[in-house]
């Protein structure tokens, strides 16, 4: 006699094997390694980036004729470039553990020392790099030596902390901004599953 | 997750979390990240849960919309074909012990998703009118849906059950 499909069924799942229920460990381990390395990644061609910019920054000041001002700014961006890779080896040198919830603080607590030294270095080494920078596009120019023998040492010190508290702000802001739109749901995902672990803890 | 939660609230409903979400993976691997998936999801919609339905029909709820959503991101995810089909061919066939239920399931996964969702929820003998609630529909609907459901799997598994 032919079975009907709701006897396979009810046969089938009559043996309790049928029913074992996977153990929920490791829970977040694969949505948080896909995080992870999404962060990572989208990091690395964030600092990836800095390349084209030094070799348009190359090109477009050379045509000018700056050649040290060439020099002097492929030079910053191009330590940026290695200062970030070192920062983004600390973040892959976090020893991956067992336990998925130490291993993710662990690594927020990176991003959030990376984002921190990031910061002071936009606010307070960018400015005074660029200083250099400025002085070099401008020194030749007209504007530069009337500055020189018009303006006294005080002014022209006012206007230096000007044009380097102008840049800290900017730099600080565009950092927060592309920071924000790069990472910022990525990283409400990584403190999302942050706080469900510590809840599954409590 | 506490584990009074998923001991008093889930594992007893985990009957038909783990055959809803066999019906909707081909790896044990699969069918594991979504049992997990779906006991997560359930736990965080708890304060959604309103009481008006049964606490076990809100569990196929948030069961299937996991299953649904995760096997859509699957298919986006442009899964190779040929591996998952060998897969499918090869742990398919020994999710179960019984070999009747092994076809039925290989004939279930064959169906439509929202076929796969009614005809589980069928054979768990839930009355049409809460299915029809839960996929949003008539009940009449539903009964005419699941006699065709029928007649397919038949044809599916002819000659291949006694």
């Amino acid at each position: 006699m032919e079975k009907s499909i709701e006897d396979i069924w009810t046969k089938g799942f009559t043996g309790s094997k049928e029913l074992v229920t996977p153990k929920i460990s490791n829970l977040y381990n694969q949505k948080s390694k896909l995080l992870l390395e999404k962060i990572k990644k989208t990091y690395r061609a964030d600092n990836n980036s800095i390349l084209p910019l030094a070799l348009l920054f190359g090109i477009g000041f050379s045509i000018y004729g700056k050649y040290l001002l060439v020099i002097y700014g492929v030079f910053l961006l191009i330590s940026l470039y290695f200062f970030n890779r070192n920062l983004l080896k600390s973040l892959e040198n976090i020893q991956v553990t067992n336990n998925t919830y130490e291993y993710l603080t662990s690594y927020r607590k990176k991003v959030n020392e990376i984002m921190t030294t990031t910061t002071r270095l936009l606010g307070f080494l960018f400015p005074l790099a660029i200083i250099p920078a400025v002085w070099l596009f401008f020194r030749d120019t007209e504007v530069y030596m009337t500055l020189i023998n018009k303006v006294t040492t005080l002014k022209l010190g006012l206007i230096i902390s000007g044009i380097a508290l102008l840049f800290s702000i900017l730099s600080i802001s565009v950092y927060k901004i592309t920071t924000k739109i790069l990472y910022g749901n990525y990283l409400n995902k990584l403190d999302a599953i942050i706080d469900d672990l510590e809840d599954l803890n409590n | 997750m506490s584990n009074d939660f998923y001991i008093t609230s889930i594992l007893p409903h985990a009957g038909i979390i783990i055959k809803i979400c066999r019906a909707y993976t081909d790896s044990q691997e699969d069918f594991e990240d979504f049992y997990q998936e779906a006991c997560l999801q359930v736990w965080k919609s708890k304060d959604a849960f309103q009481e008006k339905s049964k606490w076990s029909t809100w569990v196929y709820r948030v069961t299937l919309n996991v299953c649904l959503t995760l096997a859509k991101k699957n298919k986006r995810r442009g899964y190779n074909v040929e591996i998952t089909n060998q897969r499918e061919d090869a742990e398919n066939n020994s999710a179960f012990e019984d070999e009747d239920l092994n076809l039925l399931y290989a004939a279930i996964k064959k169906l439509s998703e929202i076929d796969r969702t009614i005809i589980l929820l069928h054979l768990e003998e839930n009355p049409n009118k809460e299915i029809a609630v839960i996929i949003g529909t008539s009940a009449n609907n539903i009964a005419v849906r699941i006699n065709r459901i029928k007649k397919q799997l038949k044809i599916l598994l002819d000659g291949k059950i006694n």
